[in-house]
């Protein structure tokens, strides 16, 4: 018995040691750089902000994956240097549903960035952000149901719904994404509740073989809103100034070697210490390699 | 006590001739039943036969029968379970690839397709599914160098030739492109495909 047992453990330590390899291909991932550069048009205190950040993306078949995110911001203002470290972790669950035709995903985000200057200003945030969604098989309809809470060491509290609704037209070669963001904000200390709302449109067209890049998009925001989570964006918007719109273009192409995305955004925002409205211009570049 | 034995054997002979005609009825009205498009009833003939002994081969046909319907993970299980009564099955192997295509798990598929492949190395079926899914990954210089391959040892294929074509024309190959798509003219010459690139060259 103890012999059998031992050919057995063998036979088992080879499998396993073998495995690995059989199934190295069930593991698959990306990772990208990202670099981020903006200047301000009319902001009395804000001169420039500058970013650059890296993710490294699994995922196991078409089954679960985790993302991992870190970036480093920083925003100049009245001359003082205020940066932001920001870690992200995502990890998702696809469960296959035929009765309704397609893919929910179950997904959580965290978020956690800490702020300081030079001198006494110190925050930090963390933001727990759960989302399902469901894309049919043919991916042309989409809908999710996002849900986050930031929570700020100095005092605010933000809870966000983001109901997301997307479909593709022009037989698949365009695809349009509504995402509402209807945002709660707390100030712990107050009590004051105050809310805003608004909505992202994004327009995303996909190229036919043969074009230089793979895919243009526009996206706008119509309305306001204040301390969002992006989770597309692996991003935590922890600037206290109301966004009161805004827009952005870009271009994506894909290499042989690496992926590209370019984008450059104009945004408005309201400076709630002085009540002077804002520009904020941003350029972003990111560069992928898939494996 | 002979006797007794002698009349055991022959009701056990018997309920076997029974059970066996029985299942030929229902092989046949299964059968019948997938000719006229009703799947699901041609795969209710076949659950009773499921947990039978010898099942494999109703398992791979009422994972068939789920994929026709739609119900995938309904066939994924089958066809799961087949492979668990055959591990070396092909059929099993490539009939799991269908729903999990359907489904969009292109990963998931090319992970039993490259099982088949490893196998029997130019194994038609196998290979022309996997360059499906690596057109689904949207790995387009993998496809150009496999169904380059594989158009050496099946050089009269059309099939092989349009992904051939596909994976040039999305790399911006267009010359290639261009003359990929004329062999598929030759050998289907009203190929919509082949005549609409072609045509939106000449344009």
């Amino acid at each position: 018995m103890k012999k059998k047992l031992s050919q057995y453990s063998l036979v088992a330590l080879l499998g396993l040691s073998l495995n690995p390899l059989a199934y190295a291909d069930d593991w698959s991932g990306y990772a990208d750089v990202s670099l981020m550069a903006g200047a301000y048009s009319g902001a009395t205190t804000r001169t420039a902000i500058n970013a650059y950040g890296a993710s490294l993306n699994m995922d196991y078949l078409e089954r679960a994956g985790v993302k991992l995110a870190g970036s480093q911001l920083t925003l100049t203002d009245n001359g003082i240097a205020i940066a932001q470290q920001s870690a992200f972790a995502s990890a998702y669950w696809n469960y296959f549903c035929d009765t309704l035709g397609g893919v929910f995903k179950f997904r959580l985000d965290v978020h956690q960035a800490d702020l300081s200057d030079d001198f006494t200003y110190k925050d930090s945030v963390r933001a727990y952000a759960p989302q399902i969604s469901f894309v049919n098989y043919q991916k042309s309809f989409y809908v999710d149901l996002g849900y986050s809470k930031s929570t700020y060491d100095l005092g605010l509290e933000a809870k966000q719904y983001t109901p997301t609704l997307g479909f593709a037209f022009n037989q698949g070669a365009d695809w349009l994404q509504t995402r509402g963001y209807l945002i709660d904000t707390t100030d712990t200390g107050s009590g004051v509740v105050s809310s805003t709302q608004a909505v992202e449109f994004k327009l995303t067209h996909w190229t036919a073989p043969g074009s230089v890049f793979s895919q243009y998009f526009i996206n706008a925001l119509v309305g306001e809103r204040i301390l969002a989570v992006d989770g597309d964006a692996a991003a935590i918007y922890s600037l206290v100034d109301k966004q009161q719109g805004g827009g952005s273009i870009g271009i994506a192409w894909q290499s042989h070697y690496v992926d590209g995305m370019l984008m450059f955004s104009v945004d408005q925002y309201l400076d709630q210490a002085t009540n002077a409205s804002y520009i904020n211009s941003l350029a972003y570049i990111s560069i992928s390699k898939s494996w | 006590m002979k006797k007794f034995i002698i009349v055991s054997l022959l009701s056990l002979g018997l309920a076997n001739t029974a059970f066996a005609s029985e299942n030929q009825e229902a092989w046949q009205k299964s059968h019948v039943l997938e000719s006229k498009g009703e799947y699901e009833k041609a795969a209710a003939v076949l659950t009773p036969l499921l947990n039978h002994k010898a099942s494999e081969y109703a398992l791979l046909r009422y994972g068939w029968l789920n994929y026709l319907q739609g119900n995938y993970n309904d066939a994924i299980d089958s066809y799961k379970r087949a492979l668990n009564f055959n591990s070396r099955s092909f059929d099993a192997r490539l009939g799991i690839s269908l729903p999990l295509m359907a489904q969009g798990r292109w990963k998931e598929a090319s992970r039993y397709l490259k099982q088949v492949v490893g196998q029997s190395p130019y194994h038609y079926l196998a290979h022309v599914r996997l360059m499906a899914c690596e057109e689904g990954l949207r790995q387009w210089g993998t496809l150009e160098k496999h169904s380059q391959s594989m158009a050496a040892y099946y050089p009269s294929d059309a099939t092989i030739l349009v992904y051939l074509a596909r994976s040039y024309a999305w790399q911006d190959k267009e010359e290639q492109a261009k003359a990929t798509y004329q062999r598929v003219l030759k050998r289907f010459p009203n190929h919509i495909e082949a005549n609409n690139f072609l045509k939106g060259q000449s344009n």
